[in-house]
């Protein structure tokens, strides 16, 4: 499945002398947030430095496994925000339903 | 105790090696100029709570002004100086060796205390095994650590940054050596999306070159992936033309590689790694292989190390529990960076 989406210019906090930016997709920042903690990640206003990309779900689930594997202690934080590819994609199924519009409104616009 | 598949195939393979009286031949280890350029360089990490720290110079505070005759002049305060703090990181990689493993390649251990018993043949193999496994375990070394210098902590979960944090693609943001990268001094330089054509690939790289001698920096070093390296040579063949005349009878010698591209004297060193995502994954959608990185390693970018813990071979104790015996390489290094705007990344 082929979805497009914007990055974001993600804060991550590795200690007080070392706070470095890191762009990802939406659905990267709760693994982030899994993986390094949930005061440890803030989103900033800084423009990433590519405004959008487009890829294919089942090759960005394999990235992110790849990226951000687990430890001996922690588990692979992918699989605990997405546990596996199908959660993954429907992720993305459930975002337009969620913004679209009461069915009134929509009448309303039209006219 | 029963071997498993993988420990045979391990056995199996050293013994051919020793009939075959060769080295092995190195299938797929890469070349790792970023590390090899660091090594030499390399400074002594020494004792400290909080790592280590790099001054620099930061403000000259200026309060000059125009007075005549009887005007009041003021005076200010200075902080010039300031200190970029920097950590270092434990590193470890290890492999073990069983007695049955030992058996079936023709060794054989025992407890005994003193001179050695041991046949030539059990030299050998043991000798064989041993080099093989200690090649692995430093051609490993050396590849992680390789990879560690290069890739942004978010991916390698490492606590000190590399070379993607410290010469950012977002060089404004963060806090990076101890220091907010919103001050403009200790931002490095950063273009993406630059144009395959000759004038967008030269422009970049001449601004970059512009902007990093602005604050008398230099640049040492330029690193390249594989796509940036073909855009530039492309760009600069498909802007020269060569003609060539030669009359019958006569031979032409045409080497068609292109033998080094430069810029400003230094070469554009290819990094093989850029161009394998198995080893740097594309993060923020600028992927590794698009990349160009002039660095100064001479007064700007260093590698810190334990001098006594730098790929150090290390031999634990055998556990009560297992007849195993186990080897180690360890080390302590990390990056720190004495001046970011003498640094400067590209992306094609």
């Amino acid at each position: 499945m082929k979805i497009k989406q914007p990055y974001l210019l993600a804060l991550v906090t590795y200690s007080s002398a070392y706070k470095a930016p890191v762009a990802v997709f939406p659905h990267e920042v709760d693994i982030l947030k899994v993986r390094f903690g949930e005061d440890s990640v803030l989103i900033t206003d800084t423009p990433p430095p590519i405004k959008e990309a487009e890829f294919d779900t089942e090759e960005e689930y394999a990235r992110l496994l790849e990226v951000h594997p687990g430890t001996e202690a922690a588990p692979n934080p992918v699989r605990e925000v997405f546990r596996n590819l199908a959660e993954f994609e429907a992720a993305f199924e459930e975002t337009p339903k969620r913004g679209r519009k009461p069915k009134d409104d929509v009448d309303g616009a039209a006219d | 105790m029963a071997l498993n598949a993988s420990e045979i195939a391990k056995i199996g393979k050293v013994a051919i090696t020793a009939y075959g009286k060769n080295k092995p031949v190195d299938q797929i280890n890469m070349d790792r100029p970023l590390l090899d350029a660091l090594i030499p360089k390399a400074k002594d990490i020494t004792g400290g709570v909080d790592g280590f720290t790099i001054n620099i110079f930061k403000s000259n505070g200026g309060n000059g002004q125009i007075w005549s005759g009887n005007n009041r002049v003021t005076y200010n305060s200075r902080s010039p100086n300031d200190y970029s703090k920097w950590d270092w990181l434990n590193h470890h990689d290890g492999f073990v060796l069983n007695e049955d493993e030992l058996k079936r390649a023709g060794i054989t251990v025992n407890d005994d205390v003193g001179k050695s018993t041991a046949t030539k043949g059990e030299a050998v193999a043991l000798t064989n095994m041993i080099v093989s496994n200690f090649m692995a375990l430093e051609e490993g070394v050396k590849d992680d650590i390789h990879k560690y210098l290069w890739q942004d902590s978010s991916t390698t979960g490492s606590p000190i940054p590399g070379i993607d944090n410290i010469v950012s693609l977002t060089p404004s943001s963060g806090t990076i050596g101890g220091i907010d990268a919103a001050n403009t001094y200790w931002q490095n330089i950063a273009t993406t999306s630059v144009a395959t054509t000759l004038a967008g690939m030269l422009g970049a790289l001449e601004a970059a070159k512009r902007n990093i001698l602005k604050r008398r920096g230099k640049f040492t070093h330029i690193f390249v992936g594989g796509a940036f390296y073909d855009a530039l040579r492309n760009a600069v063949i498909g802007a020269n033309v060569t003609q060539v005349t030669y009359g019958s009878g006569s031979k032409l010698n045409i080497d068609m590689a292109t033998d080094t591209l430069k810029f400003d004297g230094i070469p554009l060193t290819y990094v093989p790694i850029f161009d394998d995502t198995s080893v740097l994954a594309t993060t923020g959608g600028v992927a590794w292989t698009n990349r160009c990185y002039m660095l100064n390693l001479q007064n700007s970018i260093e590698l810190r190390r334990d001098s006594d813990d730098f790929m150090r071979m290390r031999y634990p104790g055998r556990p009560i529990d297992q007849y195993t015996y186990h080897f180690a390489m360890t080390s302590k290094f990390g990056l720190g960076c004495a001046k970011r705007n003498s640094n400067a990344v590209l992306a094609i």
